[in-house]
C-alpha cells in the first residue's frame, strides 16, 4: 500500500480566479433578472397613473378609490379570452380621466356602459392580444405571429358584426351600409353567405329573351353591362367574344312567351305627349332610374329604347305578371291607347338612336351553337340568377364565405399589389378586381367603387369562423312572410303594394309608411282619395306612389279592409271632442315649437315634413296623438322630434291639427296632387 | 467544571449538525477519504482520483455537463408543470401565460428550451468524444450500448416536449416526425397511431406527449444515467487507464500475499480486465475532495452562466397557435431531425427508415466487432486510424445533411440560399 | 382597404368620433344646416332667421352651448324654435359625436 501524495492542498490559482470570476457572473445575471421582473413595462404605468390620480381626484375620492396594484385580467371562458389590458389602462371605466393621456385616459363614448368590460372583455371589440402586458406584445400594432392585432377604428365595425347579426345594427353606420349593399348586389346568389340565407336575388327572367331584346343590344350588355346601365347590378363577366356569340343565339333562341297581341294597336297614332304624362303620372321614377336620378328598384330606363323591343313592351306594362311573376312591378289598370302612348313615348324618349326600324327576330337554328351558349350559361352559374326553366339549378357557383374573415392570408392571392397580407385586404382587392389577382377567377367585375367594396368587407369581415354561445348573438327572427288572400290579396297582388310597403317587416322599404297600423292612422275616406289619386305627402321626398288608374271599387275595397284589419287598440277609441280653446292652445304650441320649420302650413313653412293644411281630413286623432308623443316609437330615426309633450299638449295640439282642412279652418288647397 | 453558556450552545450546535453531516468540512486526509462515502449524494464519486482525468482535455467534461443539463431541465421543467396545461387550446394560453404573467416565466421557459437543445448537442458531443477515445472497448461495451439507448432517449424527450407548446411550429414539426415514422414496413402505421393516440393529432396526442416528457421517458433516462455512471465508477475512466504501467505479472504469482480483488473506481490500473487495487500508482492519484469536485463546481456554474446569458438574450419561439388547416410551407422536422428530413426526401423508405434503423444497429454492436484493444484513452490513437476516419466521416454527414435541412431548404423543400 | 375608408369618410381629416358625427348630421341635420354646416340646406331658404354657417361661427368652440343647442333645441338658448330639441331622440353617445363633428367644421380642410 502506499500513501496518497497530494499535489497540493489546495487547487491551483487559476481554479480560484476562474471561481470567483464565474460567481460574480452569475451574481450579477441572476440580480439583473430579479431587478427586470420588478421594472415591468405595466408596473411603471401604473406607478404613472397613481400619480396621475393624485393630480384628477380630490383627497375624498382618493380616498374611496381602491388601490389598484398588480395584474389586473378579465377572465371570459366562454368567448375562450383573457384580457389584461387593465393592467395598464386603469381609467378606463372611470369618467375623471377624460382628458388624461393615453393609456390612462376614459373609455370614448358611451359603449363601456352597453358593453361592460366584465362580460364583453377588450379584445371582443378590439382584437389585439390579450393576454399580453406589455405595449408591444399587445399587438396595438401590427405583431409577427399574431393573427389579430388591433383593429384601427374605422374598421371595428367589423366586431361589432360578428354579434349583432341584424342587417342595420344601431351605431354601426359603415357595416349596415355593407350589409344592405350586399343584399342590393345579390352576393348570396352566387356565395353562401352566414346571415344572408333565406334572401333572395332575381335578375330578370330569360325565357322570353328572343321576344324581348334586340340583339345587338344583347352583345354589348353581354360585354360589359355598365355600358348601357351605370348602377347595374350585373358585373362584367369577362367573357371571350365567342362565348358572347354563343351565349346570345343560346339567349335569344328562348322563346317561351309571346307577347300579347297588339295588332289591334295603331302605332302612328301613338301620341308620345300623352305618354310623357303618363310616364309622370304613373311616377315610374319611384323605381325606374332616368339619367342618373330615381330609384333602383327596377333597372334604370335611360336607354331602354336601345334595349327593348316594342311589342314585348307594350305586353309587358299591360301585364307584367303573366311575363315575370315574380317581379315587383305592378299592374296598372290602363287602355291599350294609353300603353300604345307610354311605348311610344320610353321608345322615343329613352333611346340613344332616336326611333330604329326593328329587326325581326331572327329564327336561331345552329343548334351546337346554342348547345355552346347552354354550356357557357351553366358554367358562369347564371342560373343562380336568372331562372331558365330546363335548367337545373345546381348550387351555388361561387365558394361559401362562412368564415372568410379567418381565411389564412398567407394562401391568398394578392396579385401585384402590394399590401398587408390579411383576409380583409384580401376581401377588398378580390371585390374591386377580382381577375386581377394572380388565381384565374370567374368572379364578375362589378365596378363597385372603392368606398363601397370597404364596407362590404368590413360586413364580410365579420363573418368570423368559430361560433359564439348563443347568450352572446343577437339576430332578429326574419320576418314572417305576409301573403294575403281573398279579394284583397288579389288586388295587393297585382298592385303590389309590398313591394314597396311592408306588414311585420316583410315587404319592401321604399315608402317610408309601413301598413301595420295604417287603418288607425288614416281616415277611411282619405285612403279611397288617395289610392285613386296619390299626392305628394312631403315635396322634398322623389318616390312615389304611382297613379294606378284604380277603379274605385278596388279603392274602396282596400280602404274597407285596411281600415277594418290594419289597427292599433292604443289609438282607437281616442277621445276626439276637443273643445276650441284646446284649438287654441295648440296653434299657440305650434307657433311656440317651431313646427313651421319643417312642416308647410298655408303658403309658409318648410319642406322636411309632410304638408299640414289637410290633416283633418287625412289623419286620424289617435294617431296625431301618438305620434306626437313618441314618434320614435314608430319610426326610429324619424326627423320628428321628440318633444317630450305632456298628454295635456298632445291633446292640444292634436285638437289643432285635427281642425286643419276641415270646415275651411286654415287656407289651404285641397289634398291634390302637387 | 461546568461550561459557560457559550460554550454550551457551541458544542449543541456542534451535536446537531454531526446528526446531519456526520463528517464535517474535511481537513484531514482520513477525512476526505471518508467523506466521500459518508453522503448519498458524494458517494457517487470515488475517494481518489488520477489526477490524469482532472485535465479539461481528457473528457471535455462532456458526460458532466449533459448531467447537469438534465439536471436544469428537471428543475425547469418541474417549474413550468405549475402552469403548463397539456389540453389544447389552453396549452398555447399557457404558453402566453408564462411569457407574459408568471414571474421569471420567460426566463424558465427559454432556460428549460436551450438546455433541451444544448444537451442533444452535449450528449452527441460526448459520443464523439467517447468514440475518438476508443473507450467503448471492453470492458466498457455495454456502458457505451446504454449510452446509445441515452441519446436516443434524449431525442426522444426532446421530441416529445417539442409538441407541448402547441404552436403552428411544434404541430407540424410532430407531423413531420410521426410521418416519417410511419415510413417503416409493416410497423410503420401502428407505430404512428400509437405515437399520436389516434389518426391524427390532438388533445390525446399532446397528453401522451406530455406523459412522456415528464413522467415515463425521465424515469426511464434516470435508471439508464445511473447504470451509465455506476458503470464508469466500475469501469473506470479510459483516460486515466493509459497512463498506468504494465503491473508485475510477479506480484500475482507471489501467492504470499493473494493480489486483492477489490477495485476503485477511476483508477483503472492495469490493462488487465480488472483493476487491483494493488496496482495502483500512489503517485498518481489525488483526493477526489476537493480537486475533483471543485472542479466539477466550476464546469457546472459555467453552465448555469451560460444558460443564463443565452436564456436572457434569445427568445424560445413561439408562433401562432397549431391549426390543421394551416400547414406552413416547408413544415421542418424538430432540427436535430432535419438531416433526417433531408434523407427523407430522397427515399422515403431508404432515408428514413433503412438509414437510421442500420446506423443505430452499427452503433450498438460496434464494440462487439472492434474488438482489438488498441488506442484506449488516447485522443485520435494512430492505430485506430480507420475506424476514426469512418466515424469522422459519418459524423461531417450528418452535421451536413443537418445544417441542409435547416438553412438551405425552403419551401417545398427546394433549394434555396439562406442569404436570400 | 382601410385607406379607402378613411379617403371617402376623411377627406376632411376627421377623427372616429367626428366621422361618426358628420353620419349623424348628413341625417338629421343636413336638410336645415347643409352637409358642412354651412346653412345651405335644401329646407335653408324656408327658415326665418336661416341656419348660422358653422364653419365661420364661434359659438361651435363651446360644446356645452353646442350640447345644449342640440338637446333642447334652439329655443333654450333665448333663439328662435327652428332647431328641433334631439335629447330624447338621440343617445349620449350620439350627441357627442354630433359635438365632435360640429366642432370640427370650422377646421381649415387641407
Amino acid at each position: 500500500m502506499g500513501v496518497a501524495v497530494e499535489l497540493k492542498s489546495t487547487a491551483p490559482v487559476r481554479l480560484h480566479v476562474a471561481f470567483a470570476c464565474l460567481g460574480l457572473a452569475f451574481l450579477i445575471i441572476f440580480s439583473w433578472v430579479l431587478f427586470h421582473e420588478e421594472t415591468a413595462e405595466w408596473r411603471t404605468t401604473q406607478a404613472q397613473f397613481a400619480r396621475l390620480e393624485g393630480t384628477v381626484k380630490n383627497p375624498h375620492q382618493l380616498a374611496e378609490s381602491a388601490r389598484v396594484g398588480g395584474l389586473r385580467q378579465i377572465w371570459l371562458p366562454e368567448l375562450g379570452r383573457v384580457d389584461r389590458c387593465g393592467t395598464c389602462h386603469l381609467g378606463i371605466d372611470d369618467p375623471a380621466f377624460a382628458t388624461a393621456p393615453q393609456p390612462h385616459r376614459t373609455h370614448s363614448g358611451a359603449w363601456l356602459t352597453t358593453h361592460p368590460p366584465d362580460r364583453f372583455g377588450c379584445t371582443a371589440c378590439h382584437d389585439g392580444e390579450g393576454q399580453a402586458t406589455d405595449y408591444r406584445n399587445a399587438a396595438h400594432q401590427p405583431q409577427p405571429f399574431v393573427t389579430r392585432p388591433m383593429r384601427p377604428l374605422e374598421t371595428i365595425e367589423a366586431n361589432c358584426g360578428t354579434c349583432h347579426r341584424s342587417i342595420d345594427p344601431l351605431d354601426a353606420p359603415r357595416l349596415a351600409e355593407g350589409r344592405r349593399l350586399i343584399i342590393e348586389s345579390g352576393c348570396f346568389s352566387c356565395h353562401d353567405i352566414p346571415g344572408f340565407e333565406g334572401l333572395t336575388f332575381r335578375g330578370p327572367a330569360l325565357d322570353s329573351l328572343g321576344y324581348k331584346v334586340l340583339p345587338d343590344w344583347l352583345a354589348s350588355w353581354l360585354e360589359d353591362p355598365k355600358s348601357y346601365l351605370e348602377q347595374s347590378k350585373m358585373g362584367n363577366f369577362r367573357l371571350s367574344a365567342d362565348e358572347i356569340a354563343s351565349l346570345q343565339g343560346f339567349l335569344l333562341s328562348q322563346r317561351a312567351q309571346v307577347p300579347l297581341d297588339s295588332t289591334g294597336v295603331d302605332w302612328k297614332r301613338a301620341d308620345t305627349r300623352n305618354g310623357r304624362a303618363l310616364f309622370g303620372e304613373m311616377r315610374c321614377v319611384s323605381c325606374h332610374a332616368v339619367n342618373g336620378r330615381g330609384g333602383t328598384m327596377g333597372p334604370e330606363l335611360t336607354r331602354i329604347g336601345d334595349k327593348i323591343r316594342r311589342n314585348w313592351l307594350f305586353s309587358y306594362l299591360k301585364d307584367p305578371h303573366r311575363v315575370q311573376p315574380d317581379t315587383p312591378m305592378l299592374q296598372y289598370r290602363l287602355n291599350d291607347e294609353e300603353l300604345r302612348d307610354l311605348t311610344a313615348f320610353l321608345l322615343e324618349e329613352y333611346s340613344s338612336a332616336g326611333a330604329v326600324a326593328e329587326p325581326p327576330p331572327a329564327a336561331y337554328q345552329d343548334a351546337r351553337a346554342i348547345a355552346a351558349g347552354r354550356a357557357v350559361f351553366e358554367r358562369r352559374g347564371c342560373i343562380s340568377c336568372h331562372r331558365l326553366p330546363g335548367i337545373e339549378d345546381s348550387g351555388r357557383v361561387g365558394p361559401s364565405l362562412a368564415g372568410v374573415a379567418d381565411r389564412d392570408p398567407d394562401e391568398l392571392p394578392y396579385g401585384s399589389e402590394i399590401v398587408r397580407h390579411t383576409a380583409e385586404n384580401y376581401i377588398f382587392l378580390k371585390l374591386l378586381m377580382p381577375d386581377a389577382l394572380g388565381l384565374p377567377s370567374s368572379m364578375p367585375t362589378f365596378g363597385f367603387t372603392p368606398a363601397d367594396a370597404a364596407r362590404m368587407t368590413l360586413a364580410l369581415a365579420s363573418l368570423r369562423k368559430a361560433d359564439l354561445p348563443a347568450s352572446y348573438v343577437l339576430k332578429p327572427p326574419p320576418p314572417k312572410p305576409y301573403r294575403p288572400a281573398g279579394r284583397f290579396g288579389e288586388l295587393m297582388s297585382r298592385y303590389r303594394c309590398l313591394s314597396c310597403h311592408s306588414v311585420g317587416g316583410f315587404g319592401g322599404d321604399l315608402s317610408t309608411v309601413p301598413l301595420d297600423r295604417i287603418g288607425s292612422q288614416l281616415i277611411r275616406d282619405y285612403i279611397v282619395t288617395y289610392l285613386l289619386n296619390p299626392g305628394a305627402v312631403r315635396v322634398s321626398v322623389e318616390a312615389r306612389m304611382p297613379v294606378f288608374h284604380m277603379q274605385p271599387d278596388e279603392a274602396n275595397a282596400f280602404a274597407d279592409y285596411l281600415s277594418t284589419v290594419f289597427l292599433d287598440d292604443s289609438m282607437e277609441g281616442y277621445d276626439a271632442s276637443f273643445t276650441a280653446a284646446d284649438a287654441r292652445r295648440g296653434q299657440e304650441l305650434y307657433l311656440q315649437l317651431g313646427c313651421a320649420a319643417c312642416h308647410q302650413l298655408g303658403t309658409t313653412g318648410g319642406y322636411v315634413g309632410p304638408e299640414l293644411s289637410t290633416t283633418g281630413t287625412r289623419l286620424k286623432p289617435g294617431w296625431i296623438a301618438a305620434w306626437l308623443t313618441t314618434p320614435s316609437v314608430y319610426r326610429p330615426g324619424t326627423l320628428q322630434p321628440d318633444y317630450g309633450l305632456s298628454s295635456a299638449d298632445a291633446r292640444a295640439l292634436t285638437a289643432y291639427l285635427s281642425g286643419l282642412g276641415r270646415s275651411g279652418q286654415a287656407t289651404a288647397s285641397a289634398g291634390g296632387a302637387r | 467544571m461546568s461550561q459557560t453558556l457559550g460554550q454550551r450552545t457551541a458544542s449543541w450546535l456542534n451535536a446537531v449538525g454531526r446528526s446531519v453531516w456526520r463528517i464535517g468540512w474535511p481537513v484531514t486526509d482520513k477525512d476526505r477519504a471518508a467523506v466521500m462515502i459518508s453522503s448519498i449524494f458524494l458517494h457517487i464519486h470515488p475517494a481518489r482520483v488520477s489526477r490524469h482525468v482532472l485535465r479539461p482535455s481528457a473528457t471535455l467534461a462532456l458526460g458532466l455537463i449533459s448531467g447537469i443539463l438534465f439536471v436544469v431541465l428537471s428543475v425547469t421543467g418541474l417549474a413550468l408543470m405549475l402552469y403548463y396545461v397539456p389540453y389544447p387550446p389552453e396549452a398555447y394560453r399557457s404558453m402566453k401565460d408564462l411569457q407574459f404573467v408568471v414571474t421569471f416565466g420567460v426566463v424558465l421557459r427559454n432556460m428549460h428550451r436551450w438546455s433541451a437543445h444544448g444537451m442533444v448537442v452535449v450528449v452527441f458531443l460526448h459520443m464523439c468524444r467517447v468514440f475518438w477515445t476508443g473507450s467503448y472497448k471492453a470492458p466498457r461495451e455495454f456502458n457505451w450500448v446504454v449510452g446509445v439507448m441515452l441519446l436516443l432517449l434524449t431525442l426522444a424527450l426532446s421530441f416529445t416536449g417539442y409538441l407541448l407548446p402547441w404552436d403552428q411550429l411544434a404541430y407540424w414539426a410532430i407531423t413531420v416526425g410521426t410521418n416519417i415514422a410511419a415510413y417503416a414496413p409493416l410497423v410503420g402505421d401502428r407505430l404512428k397511431f400509437l405515437m399520436l393516440g389516434g389518426h391524427f393529432i390532438g388533445p390525446m396526442t399532446l397528453l401522451r406527449f406530455y406523459v412522456l416528457h415528464c413522467v415515463m421517458l425521465p424515469l426511464l433516462m434516470l435508471i439508464l444515467v445511473s447504470l451509465h455512471v455506476w458503470r464508469v465508477r466500475k469501469d473506470g475512466l479510459s483516460g486515466a487507464e493509459v497512463h498506468r504501467a504494465p503491473a508485475e505479472p510477479a506480484e500475482e504469482a507471489a501467492g504470499l500475499f493473494p493480489a486483492s480483488t477489490k477495485t476503485h473506481g477511476l483508477m483503472a490500473l492495469s490493462r488487465r480486465p480488472r483493476a487491483s487495487v494493488e496496482a495502483r500508482d500512489p503517485n498518481d492519484e489525488v483526493f477526489a475532495w476537493p480537486h475533483l469536485l471543485f472542479r466539477e463546481l466550476l464546469v457546472a456554474l459555467a453552465v448555469v452562466v451560460v444558460l443564463h446569458v443565452v436564456s436572457l438574450v434569445f427568445m424560445a419561439p413561439l408562433e401562432e397557435m397549431a391549426d390543421p388547416t394551416r400547414t406552413p410551407n416547408p413544415a421542418k422536422a424538430p432540427w436535430y431531425f432535419l438531416g433526417l428530413q433531408e434523407l427523407v426526401h430522397y427515399s422515403a423508405l431508404v432515408g428514413g427508415v433503412v438509414v437510421p434503423t442500420l446506423i443505430v444497429a452499427a452503433l450498438v454492436s460496434l464494440p462487439y466487432f472492434d474488438r482489438r484493444r488498441a488506442g484506449i484513452g488516447r485522443w485520435f490513437a494512430p492505430e485506430r486510424r480507420i475506424a476514426n476516419t469512418i466515424f469522422t466521416v459519418l459524423v461531417i454527414i450528418s452535421v451536413g445533411l443537418t445544417i441542409i435541412g435547416t438553412l438551405f431548404r425552403g419551401p417545398n423543400w427546394a433549394w434555396v440560399w439562406p442569404w436570400n | 382597404m382601410l385607406d379607402a375608408i378613411r379617403a371617402e369618410e376623411r377627406g376632411g381629416d376627421l377623427s372616429y368620433t367626428e366621422s361618426q358625427g358628420k353620419i349623424l348630421f348628413a341625417h338629421y341635420c343636413a336638410t336645415c344646416h347643409g352637409d358642412e354646416g354651412r346653412g345651405d340646406g335644401q329646407n335653408a331658404s324656408n327658415l326665418n332667421p336661416p341656419p348660422p354657417d358653422m364653419s365661420v361661427s364661434k359659438n361651435t368652440r363651446d360644446s356645452a352651448l353646442l350640447r345644449k343647442v342640440i338637446a333642447e333645441g334652439s329655443a333654450a338658448i333665448g333663439r328662435s324654435p327652428q332647431s328641433p330639441p334631439w335629447g330624447r331622440s338621440l343617445s349620449r353617445q350620439q350627441i357627442d359625436y354630433l359635438v365632435a363633428y360640429c366642432q370640427s367644421l370650422d377646421r381649415k380642410r387641407p
